[in-house]
């Protein structure tokens, strides 16, 4: 790849090299400084005992593995944050990419209002935050108990339409499902961005192809539609699991740990196994997808 | 059966006018469905946007009156009143904004570089370097959390604090560990941008550099003349992105600088303990000592209110802002902004 295709010009692209390095340069600095280093510390850490001395210097003593051994078998919480964070995650992930994709579809069609609905349908990407997602969590739970209690909820009429039909368990289920809607709005934002700029650059002679061909809009949708994005779908999955890695209960624990408790090196330990295992579910995943994946250049 | 030219393919197809009604039908219900979909969806994105201004509005005497629960009956601003004065607006406004603005802007510096340098300007190992920057957006921060906070607690890279100053700088509490994470691509979601920037420079048309190099202008002269002035929509979705990402960030600010003059560092601690926090600032302000309301601080429906005013307070900012530039975000963003 260059910019002009003669082998005259190697010197020049000598040169567009040297510019290259220089461009990457800021971001590699700050890669060895504030990311390789931090991880290859955190090993190290991992395997002592770490005390914060008097002037804010770290002493270590050799520990081998017992900081594993007491992430795994002596914390008590450690074990269900960390298979809690796993559990979700592939569930999350599928939600996330259906429904991004329904709206960026819903997006990227033409219709009267389509300025509007994408004004609205942007806002989740402004306002994915902590705040946000606490006034949501309490609107939900006010949800489930109004509706559970019977009392004088919004949904009551239709929860108690529903329940001459539905068990108290099914009811439950589709209430809960309902209500992390409001959750899966908030997580979706950036993957909806990610799909409709996908959706956009599709070319608009497949389409064609299809119709004068006679394909039925559900089979353009899956011999279309489905191929010309799937990279699309594989970059979106990679950030949602990210994403939700970040989000969990047990980063907070282990921050707890380092942070409240000062016990450096068992939080340190929890953090390589969560690292290891995050790194191993992103990469068979995107592994599984790309398989799939379908690049038309 | 009616035999016609197709106007686009200029094709001869045949039309029955039955399955052409069948058609519009289907085509007649299948708007109607996307139109009721986007309107539940649409709701249920603004529900919590409307339900923080009616609770923000709502008179105190309301709360938890089932027949006011979206409507205020009296509108009233002492909600936000007391909210306000907990964040002490003004002050942590104008604070917030400034870093969240130069963390903005100091993102953008190395990502577009990167992200122009990995589209355009191949070099050995590239595709090692693109590789990092998905490697650094996979990995949680929090996970590297301890070992980044006792690089700044002892901030010495390559021992040069040691050599000159005789002991490592302690940059914890300052704004400058944040803003040197951000100038050196490791911000809040750095890698997402350069990405960002990296699909952004892979569609622009060849011919734009390779004219400026015929031309006679140099790399420098090409980038910032011919490059930045037609990388505005991907500029925009970055910096969109980050200043709004920034405003809402916990992790960083917690983490490094950890200043009240912070107003999600505010918020959260004033969430953590609603009832002091309303008691200590109302403690002798006008407001409790003429009787003109009393404060039921100790009531959790109030609590729960006064918090979903702080949160409607902590965004306002945010929405005006993206009322301002959501035209030309949302066209940039769709057309350019995160390409595969």
């Amino acid at each position: 790849m260059s910019l002009f295709r003669r082998k005259k010009f190697n010197a020049f692209d000598a040169q567009i090299a040297r510019q290259g390095r220089l461009f990457v340069l800021p971001w590699l600095i700050g890669f060895l400084l504030f990311f390789l280093k931090p991880i290859i510390e955190l090993f190290y850490y991992a395997f002592h005992r770490v005390e914060m001395k008097v002037n804010g210097g770290l002493e270590f003593t050799p520990l081998g593995f017992k900081n594993f051994h007491a992430a795994l078998f002596e914390d008590t919480k450690f074990n269900r944050y960390l298979s809690e964070a796993f559990m979700a995650a592939l569930p999350k992930l599928l939600l996330v990419l259906i429904f991004a994709l329904i709206v960026a579809i819903l997006l990227n069609g033409k219709y009267p209002g389509r300025a509007i609905a994408r004004a609205v349908f942007f806002i989740p990407i402004i306002m994915a935050s902590k705040s946000i997602s606490t006034v949501v969590g309490g609107m939900q739970s006010q949800m489930i108990q109004d509706a559970s209690a019977g009392s004088e909820g919004q949904l009551t009429f239709l929860i108690s339409f529903l329940s001459r039909f539905l068990d108290a368990g099914t009811l439950n289920y589709l209430l809960k499902s309902v209500s992390s809607i409001f959750e899966t709005i908030l997580l979706s934002g950036v993957q909806t961005l990610i799909f409709l700029s996908g959706l956009q650059s599709i070319s608009t002679a497949h389409y064609e192809v299809a119709r004068i061909e006679g394909a039925t809009s559900y089979e353009t949708f899956w011999r279309v539609t489905i191929p010309m994005i799937s990279p699309m779908i594989l970059i979106a999955a990679v950030y949602t699991l990210a994403e939700h890695f970040m989000t969990v209960q047990l980063v907070e624990y282990m921050n707890k740990i380092a942070f409240s408790n000062s016990n450096y090196g068992l939080s340190a330990a929890m953090s390589v196994m969560y690292f290891i295992l995050s790194l191993l579910l992103i990469s068979v995943v995107s592994w599984i997808i790309s398989r799939r994946v379908y690049y038309n250049d | 059966m009616i035999r016609r030219k197709d106007p686009k393919t200029k094709l001869q197809l045949s039309y029955d006018p039955k399955l052409r009604a069948k058609r519009v039908t289907s085509q007649f219900l299948g708007g109607l469905f996307r139109y009721l979909l986007l309107f539940v969806l649409g709701f249920l994105i603004l529900k919590p946007i409307l339900h923080m201004i009616s609770q923000t509005f709502m008179n105190p005497e309301e709360l938890g009156s089932p027949t006011a629960t979206w409507i205020p009956t009296q509108w009233s601003k002492e909600h936000l009143y007391v909210a306000y004065e907990i964040l002490g607006y003004p002050k942590r406004f104008l604070y917030t904004f400034v870093t969240v603005l130069i963390q903005a802007f100091c993102q953008m510096v190395p990502a577009v570089l990167a992200g122009y340098a990995l589209a355009r300007l191949p070099f050995r190992g590239r595709n090692l370097i693109f590789g990092l920057v998905i490697l650094t957006i996979v990995v949680p921060p929090q996970v590297i959390a301890l070992p980044q906070y006792m690089n700044f607690r002892n901030f010495d890279p390559l021992r040069i604090f040691s050599l000159t100053m005789g002991q490592p700088v302690n940059l914890i509490g300052s704004e400058a560990s944040i803003y040197l994470l951000s100038l050196t691509g490791q911000g809040l979601k750095g890698g997402l941008f350069v990405y960002i920037y990296r699909q952004f420079f892979r569609t622009l048309p060849k011919e734009l550099e390779e004219s400026a190099f015929l031309d006679g202008a140099g790399f420098n002269k090409t980038f910032f003349r011919i490059i930045l002035p037609n990388a505005g929509p991907a500029s925009l979705t970055v910096f969109v992105l980050s200043f709004v990402w920034n405003w809402n960030d916990m992790y960083f600010v917690k983490l490094f600088t950890n200043n009240d003059l912070n107003l999600m560092v505010r918020y959260n601690r004033a969430v953590s303990s609603m009832q002091e926090a309303i008691q200590a600032t109302l403690r002798g302000s006008a407001l409790l000592s003429n009787g003109h309301f009393l404060v039921p601080a100790e009531n959790p429906f109030y609590q729960q209110t006064i918090a979903n005013t702080l949160s409607f307070l902590l965004i306002l900012p945010l929405i005006i802002f993206y009322l301002i530039i959501q035209r030309r975000f949302v066209q940039g963003a769709a057309h350019s902004g995160v390409k595969g």
